[in-house]
Order: structure tokens, then sequence, then C-alpha cells
């Protein structure tokens, strides 16, 4: 025998590949020849399996080594080509061809001794793997958490080279763990302690108010106010009213992360939803997803989370207008020479920003010191469409007024159970009518998401408060769009309250969440 | 570009000359202008203040003229940044007319910014400057234009100015031709609000009410009070805790109301609609 065959797999977009990897032994000059497109990382494997085989006590054949990645036209990328080509080499010189080869995957980087390390896109290889039909896999044991959230998978973890070889050849066995995905409560009520509760912010319930309505029908979110109000603080504990990821949400979202080459520094699995709060010098590439075989950027690493854009007028223009479309459509599609990868970007989007460049313009206890043209400078670094993609705007007062009301507020797990009301209301509603999953299977349908149909159909305001909404229009000069958007968000008040109807306290809570005319708004007098 | 040959004046020979104006120190010997030159014979106030306005005085600018314009006087103003531009848009707000005297000729807008604010006060207002088209605005021809606002002004009200503010000449020039200076009062701390303040210690009349001026000129005032009739029991709570306490936000209102911060929303939507009440830079005020 002197040809193998090992599978393992690659990376493709958001989809995983199967890959033989092929090796032949013949004679001639001893070398080794790689073919298939190997990536840089790949083509240095070469070295580190030379190292780690002969450290691992086995003889690197002296022959003249070909060893082909099939499929050979798509590029391979990736340390984890090691132990397959590895395992490779060593059975088609030493004729292990046991059966285990034709079912099981391997996947795992090489240290030059011969052990094996973690490789940061498991997850995703993984579930691609079981995707595919393939059931066993050979991976590094610290890449065996990774296998945590798929179900059914037969896993040989292993730390060195060598017990992998040894237990092909019957010498070693490795005992297998058979992964069942179930959710870890635990960690997740590990989780949650860190972030804090909303009980500690005092006295800005208004604001309170309105990031429960926006987890609970994922609406976007603008916050206007003075520089030290809380609006960071605010926005960074949603993720304590956000329900628990779905299974198959984890799937996604863990494949994104390690995807991203993240999953090390994200818990993987993931355990909760994420949120993402990238700082203002972020580049377009990093925002929405980069480089040459392109990565997912912080918009899809923000998938099926929050997205936390603190003083935007900061961002770069052209970042944030770079948003509009993936806001639109909820998923982004980066296009290189020779790929084309779509990554979606489904997440509730949270801004914050100052009024002015100084920050207390409006403010009751601070003269604001810029003058009316540097105001409008400020702002117009936001650009008008993309604050209308965002349909609740809340300001944010002072501290100072705040801090006289000693008064407990609402806690995360008062606001958690109107948004895991309003959801519960939203999935019946959308499933019962045959709609309600995405393309990836999953439900997701929210109030912020209806179409301008369905918000005619299922937002109805009716008697009165479909008479205060006409008062409205005229009123404020609402288009029918901003009509519509306030039809949205009551719905979802409505939904916290779990009411079906859509009442006029509902509107008029809804249409006090306008864009404010000095942030570009239209009428406030 | 129009050509100077193009544009209308009128002397003090004319008869569409007005009168109020043809009685000063100084009077204009021409007066261009563009737009709805009849304005002139009708009843009219000044309202002027600082460039530099604060929230509090776009509010005072916006409802004053507002107001004014609702129950027929002219409001005169002189369309520069900050108040100026609030009380033209109070008085089209109030589809009322409204008189921009200008430092520069009638074809130049000055500031940029205010192009759209040109057009609509020339859809039914008038356009005023003694200096023919095409002179460019100077630090003299503003100090010289106030005469003519408060000229042509039966009462001049000056919102917000500070110490060297411009408005404070116009009202030097209403004292001089005999017209009635009234002074919106502010905070003593604020620095736009001094020159106001001085001008009442120096004998200007404080604009206690808005409608202060409507009674000294005994125009006739329609009653506001009515809508208040129509409100629920807590829409009546909460539109008193708005008018006894001045600036609040949701949340204040909350914890005065005892009501939730929703609910408090909800209400406050509902007498906005009701035309009572009004969001200023996120505090609600009583709307006037």
């Amino acid at each position: 025998m002197t040809t193998s065959k090992v599978l393992t797999a690659s990376l493709c977009g958001l989809d995983v590949e199967l890959v033989s990897v092929e090796t032949d032994l013949s004679q001639g000059l001893p070398a080794l020849s790689l073919v298939g497109l190997p990536n840089l990382t790949v083509r240095e494997s070469k070295d580190r399996i030379r190292s780690a085989i002969t450290n691992s006590g086995f003889r690197f054949p002296m022959n003249r080594i070909t060893i082909n990645l099939s499929p050979a036209d798509t590029r391979k990328e990736g340390s984890h080509f090691d132990l397959p080509m590895a395992v490779g080499i060593v059975a088609a010189s030493d004729s292990i061809a046991p059966d285990v080869l034709r079912t099981a995957a391997f996947i795992g980087e090489l240290s030059l001794d011969g052990s094996l390390n973690r490789t940061e896109m498991a997850a995703a290889l993984l579930l691609g793997l079981r995707e595919k039909g393939i059931k066993k896999v050979f991976l590094p044991e610290e890449n065996l958490n990774d296998a945590s959230c798929i179900d059914d998978m037969e896993c040989f973890p292993a730390t060195h080279l060598k017990q992998v070889l040894d237990h092909l050849s019957g010498e070693w066995d490795i005992v297998p763990i058979l992964t069942r995905s179930e959710k870890n409560g635990a960690a997740q009520a590990l989780m949650r302690t860190d972030i804090g509760d909303f009980s500690e912010v005092k006295g800005q319930e208004r604001a309170k108010r309105a990031l429960q309505i926006c987890a609970a029908g994922r609406h976007g979110l603008a916050m206007y106010g003075p520089p030290g109000t809380g609006k960071s603080m605010l926005a960074s504990r949603i993720p304590t009213i956000l329900p628990e990821l779905e299974k198959d949400e984890i799937l996604e979202v863990t494949k994104l992360y390690s995807i991203a080459g993240e999953s090390s520094r994200a818990k993987c699995p993931a355990a909760e939803r994420p949120f993402r709060a990238p700082h203002h010098s972020i580049t377009a590439a990093a925002m929405v997803g980069g480089g040459r075989q392109p990565k997912p950027g912080e918009l899809s690493l923000a998938h099926r989370g929050v997205l936390f854009l603190d003083e935007l007028p900061e961002f770069e223009r052209r970042t944030l207008d770079m948003l509009r479309q993936p806001l639109e459509d909820e998923y982004i599609d980066l296009s290189r020479v020779g790929y084309r990868n779509r990554y979606p970007c489904r997440f509730i989007l949270i801004v914050a920003m100052n009024p002015c460049p100084c920050g207390y313009y409006g403010d009751p206890s601070h003269t604001c010191t810029c003058g009316e043209a540097q105001r409008q400078r400020y702002l117009s670094k936001v650009s008008g469409p993309f604050l209308d993609r965002i349909d609740m705007h809340v300001r944010v007062a002072g501290v100072e007024y705040a801090a006289l009301q000693g008064a407990e507020g609402a806690s995360s797990e008062e606001l958690m159970e109107g948004v895991l009301r309003a959801r519960k209301m939203q999935r019946r509603r959308y499933v019962e009518d045959g709609g309600g999953q995405d393309e990836s299977g999953t439900f997701d349908i929210c109030n912020a998401r209806l179409t301008p149909e369905q918000t005619e159909r299922y937002c109805r305001p009716e008697g009165e408060a479909e008479e205060l909404l006409r008062k409205a229009y005229s009123v404020y000069g609402f288009s029918a769009r901003q009509g519509k958007k306030m039809l949205r968000i009551a719905r979802t008040i409505a939904d916290i309250e779990g009411s079906e109807n859509i009442e006029s306290s509902h509107v008029s809570e809804a249409i006090s969440y306008r864009r404010p005319s000095e942030m570009g708004g239209g009428y406030d007098a | 570009m129009t050509r100077k040959s193009e544009v209308a004046f009128v002397t003090p020979r004319d008869e569409s000359y007005p009168a109020l104006l043809r009685n000063i120190e100084n009077p204009p010997k021409k007066l261009y202008y563009e737009g709805e030159l009849s304005l002139l014979s009708r009843p009219a106030v000044a309202v002027v203040g600082a460039r530099k306005a604060t929230e509090y005085g776009r509010w005072a600018a916006i409802s004053i003229a507002k107001r004014y314009a609702e129950c027929g006087l002219v409001v005169v103003s002189g369309m520069a940044a900050g108040i100026d531009t609030f009380a033209h848009t109070g008085a089209l707000e109030g589809n009322g007319s409204t008189v921009a005297v200008l430092g520069c000729g009638i074809d130049i807008c000055y500031p940029r910014s205010n192009l759209r604010l040109r057009e609509s006060i020339l859809q039914n207002g008038l356009i005023l400057s003694e200096y023919p088209p095409e002179t460019q605005p100077t630090r003299f021809t503003f100090p010289a234009r106030n005469r003519i606002i408060s000229g042509l002004s039966l009462a001049t009200v000056i919102v917000e100015a500070g110490l060297s503010s411009g408005s404070l000449i116009t009202a030097e020039w209403a004292a001089k031709q005999g017209r009635e200076v009234y002074a919106v009062p502010g905070n003593i701390n604020r620095q736009v609000s001094i020159g106001c303040n001085k001008l009442i210690y120096d004998g200007a009349r404080p604009l206690v009410f808005i409608d202060d001026v409507l009674t000294d000129l005994g125009i006739k005032t329609e009653a506001r009070r009515e809508d208040v009739r129509g409100l629920s029991e807590e829409e009546r709570i909460a539109f008193d805790a708005i008018r006894d306490n001045g600036e609040l936000n949701v949340d204040d209102l909350a914890l005065l109301t005892g009501n939730s911060v929703q609910k408090s929303a909800a209400l406050v939507t509902i007498l906005e609609i009701k035309g009572l009440v009004g969001y200023y830079s996120g505090k609600i005020l009583i709307a006037k």
C-alpha cells in the first residue's frame, strides 16, 4: 500500500466542504509536494508534519511524496490540515488502513513535538462535517468543547499525534465521547451575573422602557444625551433582558465566531446572545467583514444579538453608510475575485450620541458652548437615511436630575418578563400565519421586520386608536413610512402587555419614540 | 440674479411708503422690496434677538411670533441667524405674515443657511432693504437697518440679548422713535439674558405674558383655555404638572404624577396632539 485517503473539511464562506487528503508515495528523490490550492498556512504544514511525525517515534518515509487536497480546485485555508496530512503519510507508508479512515474525519494543528493544538475554526468544521454525514472525528482535546453544541457526534480527543496513530494501528484506545447538545443552564447563569442588572441604573425608567420595547420587537434604538448620563451603561445591560439563544441559533452564532477566528475569545459554543460594541475608530472592513478570503465583521459577529455603536458621529461616515444595506437585508454579501460569501447579520442596533459636540445642548444644568453651525456640522456626520432606519429614539437626561430620585427602578427580571411575553405573542401570531421561518430554518420574524403588507394585516388599530393615529398624521406630518413604523412599535407595546388589540395608549406611547427635531426629525413643537 | 433696474423700490414721496417709517428721524430715502408691499399698512410688531440663541430663546421667539401672527399682527425681524430666524419661523407657523428687513441688498441671502426661510417668507411676506441690490453686508449696515425694523413696528420685543448684542441697538432706536420696548426676562446667570434684563432695569417693559403686547395694543385675543376642558382626569393631572413645573422630561413627569413612564409618555403625546404641550429639546413645555 503506497496510497492513502484521509477525510477532513475546509471552509468556504459559511459552507463547509468535505476534503479528502490523498497521499501517494512513489520512488524517486525524497521530496514532498502539496497540490490542491493550499494557502500559505497549509503549505507550511509540510515542515510541521515532518518534525511531528519523527518526534512521535514514527519514520518519515524517504520517498517522493505527493499530497493532493481534493477537490483540487477550491482554495484550502487553515492549520487544521496538519493532522489529516500526517495521518495520511503514515497510513500510506505503514500500511495501516483500518476501516475507520473511511468514515472518520481528522482536524487539528500539530506542534513540532507532535502534540496537537487547538484550532480556531473547529466548531464550524465540526458542524459542517456533521451536516455531511460524518459522525466520527479525531480532534485536539482542547477543541472538545467546540463539539458540545452538536448532536450525536463521536469525538476522539487526543493531545498528541502518537495517540492518534497508535489508536489507528490498534496499540492504544482513545475513548470516544458521544456529544449531546444540551443547553448548559449553569454556564448561562454564570455569564449573566457579570453584566449587571437594570435595577442598578436609577432614574432612567424611560430609557429602560425603550430598551425593553426594542428587545421585545427587535426595534433599533437611538439614545441622545449629554455625556455621563448612562447611555453605555444602559446599552450594556440589554443582554440581561434578551431571551436565551435557541438551539439553531447557538449553532449559527458558534459557526460565525469560529469562522472569524474568535471562538476562543467568545465562549464556544455560544452560550449567550452576542453583544458587540466596536470602538468608533473601526475600519469599514472590520465592520462589515473583509480580507482576501472574507471573514465575518462586527455586523455578523453581532448576529442574533446586539450591535452597540457608542459616540455615533465619531464613526467614519463611510463606515456607517455601509451599514444601510445590511440593516435592510439582514445579511451581507462580500464579493472578492473568485469568492462570494454571504454572512447573516440579524441584530438589534443600538446607537448612542451626544446632541452636540460639547454634549450639553438642551441640558438644564449646563450651558451648551456650541454654535448652531457647529452643532449642525456634528449632526450631519450621521446621515439622515441612516437615522431613519432606526425605529425608536429616546433622550437620556442628565444624572443630577435622576440622582434626586432614590426610588428603585425596574429590574432586568421585571423587564424580561414583558420581553418574553411579547416574543411569545409574536411567535404565535406569525407561526400561525405559516410564516416566520427564515432561510436558515430558524424562527425569527418580529414586529420590527414586518413588511408594509404585514404591518397592514397585523397592526390594525381600531376605534379610538385609529382616530388618534389619524390625528397624529396631520399634527406631526408623518409620512406613510413613519406611520407604519409607529404602528409596528405600537404592536410591540401591545404585545408586551399581552394585548392582541392595539389600544390608543399603545399608539400614543409609540409616537413618543419618534425622532426629535433637534436630531433632524420632523415636527417637535 | 435680478438686475438693479428691475428691483422695485418706494420713496417717501410714494403713497405706499409706510406711514410709521415716515415719522422717524432719518427715514430711508429708498426702500427696495420684494414681495407683498401692502403688508406695511398693517399693524406690525418687531421680534428680534441674539444670533446665538438658547433653547429657551428658540421656544420664546417661536411662541411669541406665532401668537402675534395668529392674532393678525405682522411680525418684523431681521432674518439673521438665531432669534430672528425663529421669529420668522414662528410667524409662518402661525399662518401669519412676516417682514424681513435686511442689512444687505435684497438679492443677497445672508446668512446662506436661511435660503429656504427666505423662500417661505417671499411666498406671502415681504423682504425690504434700504441698500441697492448687490450691496454686501458690513458691520455698519446692520445697526442702520435696525432703525427700520423698529421704525416699521408699533412695538419691539427683544427675546434674548447679550451685553453687546445688536438687538440692544434696535431697542435704543425704538425708544428714540417713541415706540414701546418689551424685553423677555431671563435667568440672571445666563449671558444671553443679561442684555434683556438690563433693558428692563433701564425701563423697558418685561414681557410677563406673551399676550401683554396684544393687550397693550388693544388687540382682541381669543380665549385659548377651552381645550383644557376636554381633557380626561389623568390628562388634566399631567397637564397641570407640566404647567406648574416648567421644564420636565418624561421621567420627571412620571415621578410627579405617580404614573409609569410609558403611561406618561402616552399622555404627553395626547396632550401634544391636542396642541397643549410640546417637546423642546427633550423637555416638555406648555405650548403657547
